[in-house]
């Protein structure tokens, strides 16, 4: 049999596949063309099937897939420990808002999406799911930098620096679904900030456009106990309860933190096919809570791991984030086999690709 | 005035002192003398005072103290991994001490430690607390590799690896407090491991010599919650009320992780100025609870941070505990106020000295201390731009970002490179040591 010619293959070195039937080869290979894993299995297999235009010699070495992170605002790098340690509503109102009111343009966003970029790169994020401003220029600045990202404008009922209106604001969304439905690595989505900063005509317009485009569709929900507590006193509704009575849950739909869920909450999630992206340091350091893991992975809801933005984590580093989920929930449910390893690299890796509906293509 | 002429300057860069003031100088520097730091202040008055022999430059990069880790198990590194994920008893009786038993001797406390001491150099810790057996080993690899260490046997009832009766282990613990009570490095102390493994005798005796010698007298205290039901059920009283009542509290008692503590206990350590160390990712990873830190703290106990053993962590690195200790107890306070980012780094360094009873010379850039002094790469994406330079080394900095290590005003790693320890040797050894294990499993 003549070898086939592919673009790349790595040869190891350990192979953890993190695949449904957790894989691993050693020492193990990956043979790449045209951007896609053409196989991957034990080095000496690999290795008599392909010749290779470039190859990587992973001896020694541990080759893995590429980390997920399902939740930041990469342009905040920026803003980086420029306010820490004090209580969530000063955070916000007195130095984030402010900061962000007076600085915001393409080219910060633009900046602090290189900056960030670099650090993902180097902590080993392929992928990041982003909500900000000007998101277009976020999807250049990955482009050039060749790093994956789910895009998503920040939809919310006030003027932005972006955008003056939300009118403004869903037709800048649908502009970046149309303009980036095609890419290669830009993802485009639908993410109106959270149910208390949305109107219930911006998140049923948008989830409309989500609809339309097959796009997924974030928001912020059940973050605070706070939050909670004010949606109960003015719906008498939970924030997931209300999604759902709106008509909004959906396999496409994911609630980002998800910390105070109710067990109605936690079935509505499982019911609708919805996912939850779990911030664990950024969850611990705004003293939020955190999400229910081990209950919403019991119920059978899809749960990935993201690091937040870098002003509440401080980093934004997925294996810091992997090793923060799998102790914390050892202690808050009292045994030490709740969250054990593997389910926490999957939650950073395939289980992400799920929340985002992309695990067909990575994870 | 003429300068003098000193060992060692570092010019930097910015200096955090994690002095009582908290001072910063940016730039600043540091000069030192014969192991000890006769100058710390801005750049052009330490540059004007002192001329180094040798001169580290650390434009751009951070000058901070180094680390201290409060307590650790350092040889058990060679167990990492070994058993995670699963029900402490089992990771105990099932894994652990049957794998103690059959493996603990002096070449693998040696091999263990030096692996241990390449990682804590490489992530920034200058000093290591440490419990285990074959202490003399784990000194004497740390005097080879030049790292400061507390070293301590682990005091129990029962026959071990390394002695067979607690006389031997009290005679064996009282030849390292004569051997080592002088040295620069190795600081002996006293370690019972915990008072439901070591007798009343054994706790009362080695009180005594840890007083005759005015050293720490450091033990495992209500880690779990089972130890302090069976604590109460046997005694009637917790674990630090019998210490109270066996008159084994006071200054110079430090109850290892503290998790499981009534108010009275809270205030019987402060009462008696007894020393708590924290191990936070330990703590979590084996679902014990979580030091009460806030309440310890007002209460005016000194809290130092520690990460355990390599076998319940599972790293050595303090950065990722000051991380986690800062970031937990907001959780749990419901007050994201609570163990700010100069808490969390003093923990690891000055109050984690204090603890130790080595307040007056290790744990901040002040004259007249050691000088055990890292320097911080800051041409990294994760601290860039810097705002507040005690939040970015908490929040955001990583071990790797650690290139140059001092330890008694000696260079230990240089631009990442280990000068004193060989890495190469030591991991072939280490995995093949781990394959000998494996088989065995």
């Amino acid at each position: 049999m003549v070898a086939q010619e592919v673009d790349l293959v790595v040869m190891g070195g350990i192979v953890l596949t993190a695949d449904p039937d957790w894989n691993i080869y050693d020492p193990g290979a990956v043979a790449v063309d045209r951007g896609a894993i053409v196989r991957v299995g034990p080095r000496h297999e690999v290795e008599g099937a392909y010749r290779e235009r470039e190859g990587i010699d992973a001896s020694g070495k541990l080759i893995m897939p590429g980390l997920l992170n399902a939740h930041t605002h990469a342009p905040m790098t920026l803003f980086r420990g420029i306010a820490d340690d004090l209580p969530l509503e000063t955070w916000l109102y007195k130095y984030i808002w402010p900061a962000e009111t007076k600085l915001l343009s393409p080219d910060f966003v633009r900046l602090g999406t290189q900056l960030a970029a670099a650090e993902m790169i180097r902590s080993g994020t392929v992928l990041f799911c982003d909500m900000y401003y000007f998101e277009d220029d976020i999807a250049e600045a990955c482009k050039e930098a060749g790093i994956r990202v789910v895009i998503g404008e920040a939809l919310v009922d006030f003027p932005t620096a972006n955008c003056k209106t939300p009118e403004e604001q869903l037709k800048y969304t649908e502009y970046l679904l149309s303009q980036w439905k095609n890419d290669s690595l830009v993802v485009p989505s639908v993410q109106p900030h959270s149910p208390y900063a949305a109107s219930v005509e911006l998140m049923r317009q948008s989830k409309a456009l989500t609809d339309e485009y097959g796009a997924p569709y974030l928001l912020h929900v059940s973050e605070t106990r706070r939050e909670v507590q004010e949606s109960m006193e003015k719906y008498g509704r939970t924030p997931v309860g209300r999604l759902a009575d709106l008509g909004l849950l959906g396999p496409s739909t994911v609630a980002i933190h998800g910390v105070h869920l109710t067990e109605e909450d936690i079935k509505l999630l499982a019911e609708y096919d919805a996912g939850v992206v779990h911030c664990p340091e950024s969850q611990l350091k705004l003293a939020s809570g955190f999400t229910p893991v081990p209950k919403l992975l019991e119920a059978g809801v899809k749960v990935g791991l993201g690091t937040d933005g870098a002003a509440s984590n401080n980093d934004l580093n997925m294996f810091g984030e992997m090793g923060t989920a799998a102790r914390v929930h050892k202690v808050i449910a009292g045994n030490p086999t709740a969250m054990p390893a593997r389910q926490a690299l999957s939650m950073a890796t395939l289980e992400a690709a799920h929340v985002l509906g992309l695990e067909d293509k990575l994870g | 005035m003429a300068s003098q002429e000193v060992d060692l300057m570092v010019v930097g860069g910015i200096a955090l002192t994690a002095d009582q003031d908290w001072n910063i100088y940016d730039p600043g520097a540091v000069a030192m003398d014969e192991g000890a730091i006769v100058g710390v202040g801005p750049r052009h008055e330490v540059e004007r005072a002192y001329r180094g022999r040798e001169g580290i430059d650390a434009s751009g990069k951070l000058i901070m103290p180094g680390l201290l880790n409060a307590h650790t198990h350092a040889p058990m590194t060679l167990f990492r991994g070994i058993a995670d994920d699963v029900p402490l008893e089992a990771w105990l009786h099932k894994y652990i001490w049957p794998a103690e038993a059959k493996w603990v001797g002096p070449e693998f406390v040696r091999l263990g430690t030096q692996l241990a001491a390449a990682e804590m150099i490489r992530s920034g810790t200058v000093l290591f607390c440490d419990m285990y057996f074959f202490q003399d080993e784990v000194a004497q690899v740390c005097k080879e590799v030049g790292l400061r260490v507390v070293i301590g046997e682990g005091l129990v009832d029962f026959p071990n690896p390394d002695y067979r009766t607690p006389e031997e282990g009290l005679q064996r613990n009282e030849c390292l407090l004569q051997k080592w009570g002088d040295d620069s490095l190795v600081i002996p102390s006293i370690q019972p491991h915990s008072l439901y493994t070591a007798s009343s005798d054994l706790l009362r005796q080695s009180k005594a010599l840890a007083d005759e010698y005015d050293v720490p007298y450091l033990l495992h205290v209500s880690e779990t919650r089972s130890e302090v039901q069976e604590s109460m059920e046997k005694y009637r009283r917790t674990p630090v009320g019998r210490l109270a009542d066996l008159g084994l509290l006071g200054p110079s008692t430090v109850a290892i992780h503290g998790v499981h503590l009534t108010d009275e206990d809270i205030v019987l350590l402060a009462q008696h100025e007894a020393g708590v160390v924290h191990c936070p990712e330990s703590q979590l990873k084996l679902a014990s609870g979580f030091t009460p830190v806030p309440q310890l703290l007002e209460a005016g106990v000194k809290v130092g941070l520690g990460t355990d053993g390599a076998a319940s962590n599972n790293d050595l690195d303090m950065f990722g505990e000051m991380g986690t200790a800062a970031r937990v107890h907001k959780v749990i306070a419901g007050d994201p106020t609570v163990v700010d980012a100069r808490q969390a780094l003093s923990m690891a360094t000055l109050e984690a000295a204090r603890v130790l009873g080595l307040g007056d010379r290790l744990g901040s850039l002040e004259v007249g201390k050691q000088g055990d002094i890292l320097v911080l790469d800051l041409d990294v994406p994760h601290m860039v731009p810097v705002y507040d330079i005690t939040s970015h080394l908490v929040y955001a900095a990583h071990a790797s970002d650690v290139c140059t290590v001092i330890i008694d005003g000696c260079v230990v790693m240089r631009d990442r490179e280990l000068l004193t320890l060989d890495e190469g040797e030591i991991f072939a050894r280490a995995r093949e040591m781990a394959r000998q294990i494996g088989e065995m499993r």
